[in-house]
């Protein structure tokens, strides 16, 4: 019973890590014309204990979420992405304030569909780079490819 | 007292990097801040290059791009652009504060402009919540220009920063955050060590204005909260200025163990050290390793483990470790203790050092694949024997949790017997490491392996988590299948190991999977012969079950041979 007891305080104190920490969904957006803006949203989902890192960190802080197109997308960024609101709070691991999110975050990729696009679905992928530390464990940092279906219309 | 620049550098795309070496010191000292630079120049200059080809959002885009102009004019003109075409985007904020450093560090003569910028950035910001403010303050006093106003902003955030204000804001900024909040003590520990980077940056600006008594006793009240490199290294400098050498060299020593004096003041104490210590710098490491053990001593106090059999096990602990993983700082002294828990007969220790979650100059490809094969999940993890898995470290403070439960794996492990002998003979000779081993299995093994690991005993290096010991590194590993008469050989050429290791380091800081361009500020390719030991192990490839191992300190084998 004691050792039993014993096992269960040690596992406890054990980093329990989720196959996913973070899993990315990307929105399909409405079908489009070439040349035309279009807003998709990628949303990242966060394991419960764990958080994702946000775009903006004080300097000396941890990497930020960074999100890209790949060259060969048939769109381009039109302006900045909208992320949503994250939370600030000493990260003991920088002994800084940090920006973060937990359970999950949303961001607004607005976008501007190349006017060569030829029509038809098209598979479209944004990628995203992140890390995550929590108490006890860092996390690799990690660039994950998120995929959704561009559908351009014919003119 | 001199600028003191945690990093040296004048270049554009680096100013970034600079400010959050400065800031980071500020906060947790020398540590995180020299490596720190890997990783600022992998946010601020470089580009996954998974992602380099990406097309990235407009803003951050033409954030990278002012920062890589040369010419500082243009620069100034490209940073404001930003601010102003994207003015609610998160960069905006940067692209001023860069702004700021390029106007006085480059323009020193432009007071006006300077002011103004200083005032554009600090306009909206709460001197109670510090971080702007100071960091204006900073950029101010690294340039030595505006000290009055430099002044002026720091008293303000000291004045306002209290203790009641932090943890009030803290409680909110936790539930926002759907966060536990910490324990108080951490919390108010938080609050003395920010409180201390804010009087530290006030002492330094005192100290440039020179006025000493107030710069001393603004530093001493940082010192009474947090003791911290800034304000040593202030107290230091004002106590060699009045001749005072005897109360600067304990003080100087300090800074020089947990942050990164200014090259005057480095010059300055290796010239008190000298003087103290027969006019030669022979004696500064071992002298630098004491105050760095008298600073920080193991929480961990381990006692002998005692079988209760004797057997023949030698217990084979990896740990995969990183020098930027502020959870492994636990975790390396508790393998500290286990060292000294266990025998070099009970316990052999390889550290695996690996880039997580930063860029790690004692990481190799040996070490890095040796963490793909366990599929380890992050840093720090402890591999017992190949297959007893543990993770989790966290601050020097809990280096007993990763103690505890990994010494419980390891007791476990010394009461089975051994599944192999092994018979190792190693030797140095020149530049050459030899290694002969014939193993013999007493358990079953699908597909036996024999590996050989050769090690350093021990390297110095300071990186972000605080600790500068790193025991047992492994340098190369190297397979050998038992085949024929079943005697495994294997030969390790020093200069050749330590060349791929620079080329390695090299390599990496060009093009890398995880972080883009980076750079070591250390890159600890050198090997020292004297230094080396090996590591044998005999593990099953289809169970990955370590059945024996041992290990050779090839200094002691030398000495012995002398005998």
């Amino acid at each position: 019973m004691i050792a039993a007891l014993i096992a269960v305080l040690l596992l406890a104190q054990t980093a329990v890590i989720p196959a996913n920490v973070v899993t990315w969904t990307l929105q399909q957006p409405r079908p489009v014309r070439a040349g035309e803006a279009v807003s998709l949203t990628l949303t990242a989902t966060i394991a419960p204990g764990w958080h994702l890192y946000a775009m903006a960190q004080p300097e000396g802080g941890p990497i930020s979420t960074e999100v890209s197109l790949p060259a060969t997308a048939l769109a381009t960024f039109a302006r900045p992405i909208v992320a949503s609101k994250p939370a600030t709070i000493v990260d003991p691991n920088f002994d800084l304030r940090v920006q973060l999110y937990s359970e999950s975050a949303t961001f607004t990729l607005p976008l501007r569909v190349a006017a060569t696009a030829p029509a038809g679905a098209h598979p479209f992928a944004v990628e995203a780079r992140y890390q995550s530390c929590n108490d006890v464990i860092c996390l690799p940092p990690k660039a994950v490819r998120i995929e959704t279906t561009l559908t351009i219309r014919s003119r | 007292m001199p600028p003191t620049p945690c990093w040296g550098s004048n270049q554009p795309d680096l100013h970034d990097m600079t400010r959050a070496c400065c800031v980071t010191r500020r906060m947790v000292g020398r540590a995180a801040c020299v490596v720190l630079v890997t990783v600022c120049l992998a946010i601020v200059g470089g580009v996954h290059p998974a992602l380099a080809q990406n097309a990235l959002p407009p803003d951050q885009q033409a954030l990278r791009a002012a920062r890589l102009l040369d010419d500082p004019q243009q620069q100034l003109d490209a940073l404001r652009r930003v601010a102003a075409d994207y003015p609610d985007s998160r960069y905006a904020e940067r692209a001023r504060m860069a702004a700021l450093d390029v106007l006085a560090k480059r323009f020193p003569g432009r007071s006006a402009e300077i002011r103004k910028q200083a005032d554009l950035l600090t306009k909206d910001a709460d001197p109670a919540d510090p971080g702007m403010y100071d960091d204006v303050a900073t950029v101010l006093v690294d340039a030595g220009v505006e000290l009055a106003k430099a002044r002026a902003l720091s008293e303000k955030t000291v004045r306002a920063f209290t203790e009641k204000a932090y943890l009030k804001a803290a409680r909110k900024d936790y539930a926002e955050a759907k966060q536990p909040l910490p324990e108080l003590t951490q919390l108010s520990r938080s609050y003395l060590t920010t409180r201390a980077a804010l009087l530290g940056t006030l002492g330094r600006i005192y100290l440039k204005l020179g006025d000493h008594g107030r710069a001393q006793q603004t530093f001493e009240d940082a010192e009474r909260g947090h003791p911290s490199a800034q304000a040593a290294e202030g107290l230091g400098a004002i106590a060699m200025a009045r001749g005072q050498e005897d109360v600067a060299y304990p003080l100087l020593l300090r800074a020089r163990i947990t942050g990164v004096l200014s090259p005057e003041n480095r010059l300055a104490f290796e010239s008190l050290f000298a003087r103290r210590h027969g006019g030669n710098l022979v004696g500064l490491e071992p002298a630098l390793d004491d105050a760095y053990r008298a600073l920080g001593p193991n929480p961990v106090h381990p006692e002998r483990h005692v079988p209760a059999a004797p057997g023949n096990r030698v217990v084979l602990l990896e740990m995969f470790t990183g020098a930027g993983c502020p959870p492994c700082a636990g975790a390396d002294l508790a393998v500290d203790a286990l060292r000294e828990r266990y025998t070099p007969g009970q316990l052999v220790v390889l550290m695996h050092h690996v880039h997580i979650p930063r860029p790690d100059p004692m990481s190799n490809p040996d070490t890095v694949a040796r963490s793909d094969l366990y599929a380890i999940p992050g840093a720090p993890t402890f591999i017992v024997d190949g297959t007893h898995r543990d993770t989790g470290g966290g601050p020097r403070e809990n280096a007993n949790r990763p103690y505890t439960r990994v010494s419980t794996l390891i007791d476990a492990a010394l009461a089975e017997p051994a599944g192999a002998s092994l018979a190792v003979d190693a030797a140095l000779t020149g530049r050459t490491v030899a290694v002969r081993v014939r193993p013999a299995l007493t358990a079953s093994a699908g597909k036996p392996v024999v590996r050989v690991a050769l090690v350093e005993r021990e390297l110095r290096y300071s990186g972000e988590n605080g600790i500068r010991f790193h025991p047992m590194v492994v340098r190369a590993l190297v397979d050998r299948p038992i085949t024929g008469d079943g005697t495994v050989s294997a030969e390790f050429d020093v200069d050749t190991v330590a060349a791929g290791l620079a080329s390695y380091l090299d390599g990496f800081e060009r093009r890398n999977d995880r972080f883009g361009p980076v750079r070591f500020v250390e890159k600890l390719a050198a090997i020292d012969a004297a230094n080396l030991g090996v590591v044998v192990f005999l593990q099953d490839d289809d169970s990955k079950r370590v059945l024996q191992s041992a290990y050779v300190d090839l200094a002691v084998r030398a000495n012995e041979e002398r005998k």
